[in-house]
Formats: C-alpha cells, structure tokens, sequence
C-alpha cells in the first residue's frame, strides 16, 4: 500500500495519517486519542497566556501528530500552547512562539509557528539548545512572560 | 548514494508541505533550520531525544519556496512513488514548479 504515482500523490494530512496507520506505523488508537483531545479542548481555541486565542484545525492535528513524542501524548499540544513564555514576529505577518512546561521533573521546550488568523501552522519539540539558536536568529520579541 | 522511499504532505490553503522519508515515518524528531524558521530539516531523535542522524524529513512553503542556496546538500536520493530517485534539490523544484501549476501559482518558476 502507498500513495499514488506522480506529483498528484502529494497527501492532505488526513490522507497521510490514515496511510500510516493501514501501514502499521502508527496506532489507530494514538489516533482517536488525538481527535478526542481536539473535539474536548483544541477545536474551540486555544488561550495563551498573552490572552490570544489559537485556533487548530484538524489537519493542523493530523500534521503535528506525527512526531512520535506528540501521538503519545496528544496533550502536548495544549500544555505547549498554554505554557507559552515568548512570541516573535516573523515573515508574512507569521509569529514563533516559544513554550516551557514540566512533566514531572523533565522539561519540555517547544517552538510554535502560528499563522495571522491565528491558526497553528506547526509545533516541534526542541532542546534547550535549539531555543538558544533560534533566539538569536529570529526577530522582534513581540511579546515575553 | 543512499536513496530513500518519499511521499509528500501538502495542505495547499496554508501551503505546509513536507518531504517525508517514509522510511521513517511515525518516528520522533527535531527541526534544523536551513534559512527562514519555517524551512526545517527534520533530524530523528531516540527515545533519549538524541539525534541519531537520520532525516525524517523536509518542511518548508513550497510555493514561496527561493532561497535554494541554503538547501542543504544531502548524500541522499529521494524517491517519490512511481518516479525516479533525484536529489533534494532536483525533486523540490520539480514539486514546487507542480504544485505551482496545481495551485494556480503566478510566481515565475525557480
């Protein structure tokens, strides 16, 4: 099983993650975990903690998913949003968030590009390390906890 | 040259495409940066979060996509379904030229 031949087997994400999980690569449990996640807490926005609302489509969902350290813990995706600690202005009127939270002792990091209208275009985790580049690279700080 | 099983992730409203290695698909990885924030290389991470030094992938907005001097030279093939292995560069300016057309894309081509 696969996509189809030639430029037209570019896949919505859906599509793609649904392949995944025909394939074995991914539980359909981690899955409907996801969904559940997105019908109880993601579909109606968001609130970080400058009061901005994010709002997160299915396929935004279905292309963040498929980090495994997200479709294990889709919660991940809400605790990130609402830990964010600064925001920066990018290109196209783009923004970079930047996140912290706990889990237990563990400290997770996550960059989050979200869009003008306010939607998420993607999440990845990253390092302490990886904050400190971006940092220096990326533009104005439009806003800091 | 190693060469890869791809397959392309693409929502043309927002224009968020990646080039999977479907060989990898489904696994843990960090963003690498090759010019703006939004144009990643994906590198695999274990489950210590430690890069393994494998790439998962290629994300970046294909249609605006133009900064081809800061791709980075990959000692890979990628092969899409049904078509031939190419080098990164060579398979993304075949996508983005299709997707462009697909699109309705004015921008003159790369």
């Amino acid at each position: 099983m696969g996509p189809k031949s030639g430029q037209g087997s570019a896949e919505p994400p859906r599509e793609r993650i649904e392949r995944l999980v025909a394939e074995g690569l991914m539980p359909w449990a981690a899955v409907e975990q996801a969904e559940r996640l997105w019908q109880e807490r993601l579909r109606h926005g968001v609130t970080m903690p400058n009061g901005e609302q994010v709002w997160i489509t299915l396929d935004d969902l279905y292309h963040v998913i498929v980090d495994s350290r997200i479709w294990r813990h889709p919660e991940r995706i809400v605790r990130a949003l609402e830990s964010v600690f600064e925001i920066r202005a990018l290109e196209h009127g783009r923004k970079l968030a930047f996140s912290r939270w706990y889990e237990g002792e563990r400290e997770r990091l996550a960059a989050l590009v979200l869009y003008p209208d306010r939607t998420l275009r993607t999440m990845h985790l990253i390092d302490e390390r990886r904050l400190r580049r971006y940092t220096r690279k990326v533009g104005e700080v439009v806003w800091r906890q | 040259m190693e060469t890869v099983r791809a397959t392309i992730e693409w929502t043309p409203e927002i224009d968020r495409f990646v080039l999977w290695n479907d060989e990898l698909a489904g696994r843990a990885f960090v963003p690498e940066p090759f010019g703006d924030v939004t144009d990643n290389l994906l590198l695999e991470v274990d489950e210590h979060d430690t890069e393994t030094g494998q790439i998962v992938g290629v994300e970046l907005a294909i249609l605006e996509f133009d900064c081809w001097d800061n791709l980075p030279k990959l000692d890979l093939l990628w092969q899409l379904p049904g078509q031939e292995p190419l080098p990164l560069d060579e398979l993304l300016r075949r996508a983005q030229r299709e997707l462009r057309q697909q699109a309705g894309h004015t921008a003159s081509p790369a």
